[in-house]
């Protein structure tokens, strides 16, 4: 359970929101405390320097703007604006909105705001009217809109939450309640409440890495309709037309996901060539043997199968999603593997696909894709090639050679920000002090003359890693540096990777001393004497874990000759240095 | 179960209450949890309870145990 300070700051009452998000928030292990502003005070609270909102020291900001509130003026005299009266409403609101954003992205660098699309009761006295006439109120809506676009790419931190999305996927007529609106001033139905604090916990999930990381799928009538091993290939349903089709859109929206960076896997009871013969060869197929990260196609039980993914992916159990249309098998999983999401799987293909794209709503929310995102799949099936190599190089040195690795090593900028802030939030096992970020947290530091953090890009002859490993030092004082934060993405571990990391930094930052720590955790293991192996001596012990010290690491700290390295910063290329 | 019996386990769980807290003739009024905000949550899990949508006037007035079991005789055989 993590503990997140919230601030929510709304133009309506919002306290009906308030146990809906705590009980959704639970489902990311985020105990929320929720300070609330006074109410139609969202401005005064942003605005005054002394206001209690930043006394509070917010983790996360929810600014949300009900569009009603904000269009009152139109909604009281909806023939009294012209198109042009209309545009400056537009440009006026979203100029506002930019300036309450701006301040509290100044005045909070470290908090991640979160802030609403409107939405607007499309059955309104413009019926008719809107689009074919000089009245209306959708262009007003659809301009401010579009400005959060703008906003959002301008502050690393703030992040927009479509609700008017999420209205419209509800329906208005869902959505709000007129007996709260006249009693409680509250414009939310239970329904409403529900799904928004749904969808601002997933986007505060997202926000703190709590993603789901892999969907395993079972095959027979999960990927297709029928059985391979009676139906044979010509006898499954899984075509352009009909009821086959509900089984090719379902693909396609895994494969979406793939393309963000959602790992795939398949889990089934069948004979391996039955199976891999339809996903060679069937024509219909979107999914085909590339786009699967591992594969476990035989007659065990699918809990043994589950772990040995787990374990051949290297990744933890929580952090699976398992589909499967028998709802004996979903049970099992339940049972045996707890930490394993199951979500309730629909018995009607039809019903595949939006089962799937409501639970990515809220387990695969992400607000980017990195390159490494799209590079995932690949890059699980580039990790094969490499254990191929290994075993069959005649030592390790040898495997160092043959990789012909190449690094890239550079200080965080704008473009890296989201991929250093991914990393300090998944990365279990090569990490010294599990530290989690934010992106606003990252961005933040990046303009600290007292932060330096470095990442590393790792290409080989297998192709590219991309970037993997973080650097995140503290001056304490002019020459001497603590390493608050050194990770390695756990694919690129036992390659040597971090002799040639730390070495490269130390050199650049020209520092005479570093402090590094040691905080144990149930997976770091693995770098409990990276310190001592790199001649760091420890120099105590404090309540979290192990202190060591470095003098002199430009000296003391080597560089593997069987790297290629570049700094980004300075644009030199050498092999040592 | 009784209907009181039910109306009862709404309100100590929408308030977060120990049931025994809430008997057949208990008002708003008597529970200091029992405030305009709860009111509101107590309302919608007595609709969600027992299926039913509660007219503007009742969900302004639906202070008492004894309220709610009215607004349900007029709906339901109790």
């Amino acid at each position: 359970m993590t503990d997140l300070r919230l601030a929510f700051l709304s133009s309506c009452t919002s306290e009906f929101l308030q146990q809906p998000l705590k009980s959704a928030l639970e489902l990311f292990s985020v105990r929320p405390s929720i300070w609330t502003g006074g109410f139609g005070q969202y401005r005064q609270d942003i605005l005054n320097p002394k206001s209690e909102l930043y006394e509070y020291t917010p983790d996360v900001i929810v600014l949300c703007l009900d569009g009603p509130d904000l269009l009152q003026e139109i909604n009281e005299n909806p023939f009294g604006f012209s198109e042009k009266a209309r545009r400056d409403c537009a440009e006026d609101c979203a100029a506002e909105t930019a300036t309450l954003v701006d301040t509290l992205a100044q005045r909070l660098p470290q908090t991640t705001i979160l802030l609403n699309t409107l939405a607007v009761d499309p059955l309104n006295t413009f019926v008719g009217l809107e689009y074919n006439s000089e009245f209306g109120i959708q262009d007003v809506v659809a301009t401010y809109n579009r400005s959060l676009s703008a906003l959002a790419r301008r502050l690393p931190m703030l992040k927009i939450v479509d609700v008017a999305s999420l209205a419209a996927d509800i329906g208005f007529k869902n959505w709000y309640d007129s007996r709260m609106w006249y009693l409680a001033r509250s414009r939310w139905s239970r329904t409403a409440a529900k799904a928004l604090a749904e969808l601002y916990a997933a986007a505060i999930g997202s926000s703190l890495g709590r993603l789901r990381k892999c969907v395993v799928v079972d095959l027979d009538n999960t990927l297709w309709g029928g059985i391979v091993g009676e139906d044979g290939l010509a006898g499954l349903s899984l075509g352009e037309d009909g009821i086959g089709r509900s089984y090719v859109e379902f693909q396609q929206e895994l494969l979406n996901l793939y393309s963000k960076g959602v790992l795939l896997a398949v889990c089934s009871k069948n004979n391996p060539e039955d199976a891999l013969h339809v996903i060679r060869r069937h024509p219909a197929m979107r999914l085909r043997e590339q786009h699967f990260a591992a594969m476990r196609i035989n007659w065990e039980d699918k809990a043994s199968n589950l772990r040995a993914l787990a374990e051949e992916l290297n990744i933890g159990l929580d952090s699976f999603v398992f589909i499967d249309d028998n709802p004996v098998e979903r049970s099992l999983i339940c049972q045996v593997l707890p930490e394993v999401l199951v979500p309730d799987w629909p018995a009607d293909s039809g019903e595949y696909k939006r089962a799937l794209l409501e639970l990515s709503a809220k387990h695969f929310y992400k607000t980017g894709i990195t390159a490494e995102d799209r590079r995932a799949g690949e890059a699980y099936r580039a990790q094969a090639e490499r254990r191929k190599l290994q075993e069959s190089a005649t030592s390790l040195e040898d495997f160092h050679r043959t990789l012909e690795m190449r690094v890239r090593i550079g200080r965080a900028d704008t473009f890296t920000v989201p991929r250093i802030a991914q990393l300090t939030q998944k990365t279990n096992q090569f990490n010294l002090t599990t530290r989690r970020y934010s992106e606003a947290q990252i961005s933040s530091m990046t303009q600290d003359p007292n932060c330096a953090i470095w990442w590393l890009d790792l290409a080989d002859k297998f192709g590219p890693n991309g970037l993997v490993g973080v650097l995140l030092l503290r001056r304490l004082t002019a020459e001497v540096w603590a390493i608050d934060t050194f990770l390695l993405s756990c694919r690129v571990m036992g390659r040597t990777v971090e002799d040639a990391f730390l070495a490269v930094v130390a050199h650049e930052m020209d520092a005479s001393r570093l402090i590094g720590e040691y905080r144990p955790t149930a997976k770091n293991s693995v770098v409990r004497d990276l310190y001592q192996r790199f001649g760091f001596h420890q120099t105590g012990v404090d309540g979290h874990g192990l202190l060591w010290e470095l003098e002199k690491p430009t000296t003391r700290l080597t560089i593997p000759k069987w790297f290629e390295i570049e700094v980004a910063s300075s644009g030199l290329v050498s092999a040592a240095i | 179960m009784n209907t009181v019996r039910r109306i009862q386990e709404v309100i100590a769980r929408s308030l977060g209450i120990p049931l025994d807290r809430i008997q057949p003739d208990t008002k708003a009024a008597d529970i200091a949890e029992w405030d305009s905000l709860h009111h509101f949550v107590i309302a919608m899990e007595v609709e969600e309870e027992f299926g039913f949508k509660l007219s503007l006037e009742e969900l302004a007035e639906l202070d008492s145990v004894q309220k709610i079991l009215d607004s349900i005789a007029h709906r339901v055989a109790a």
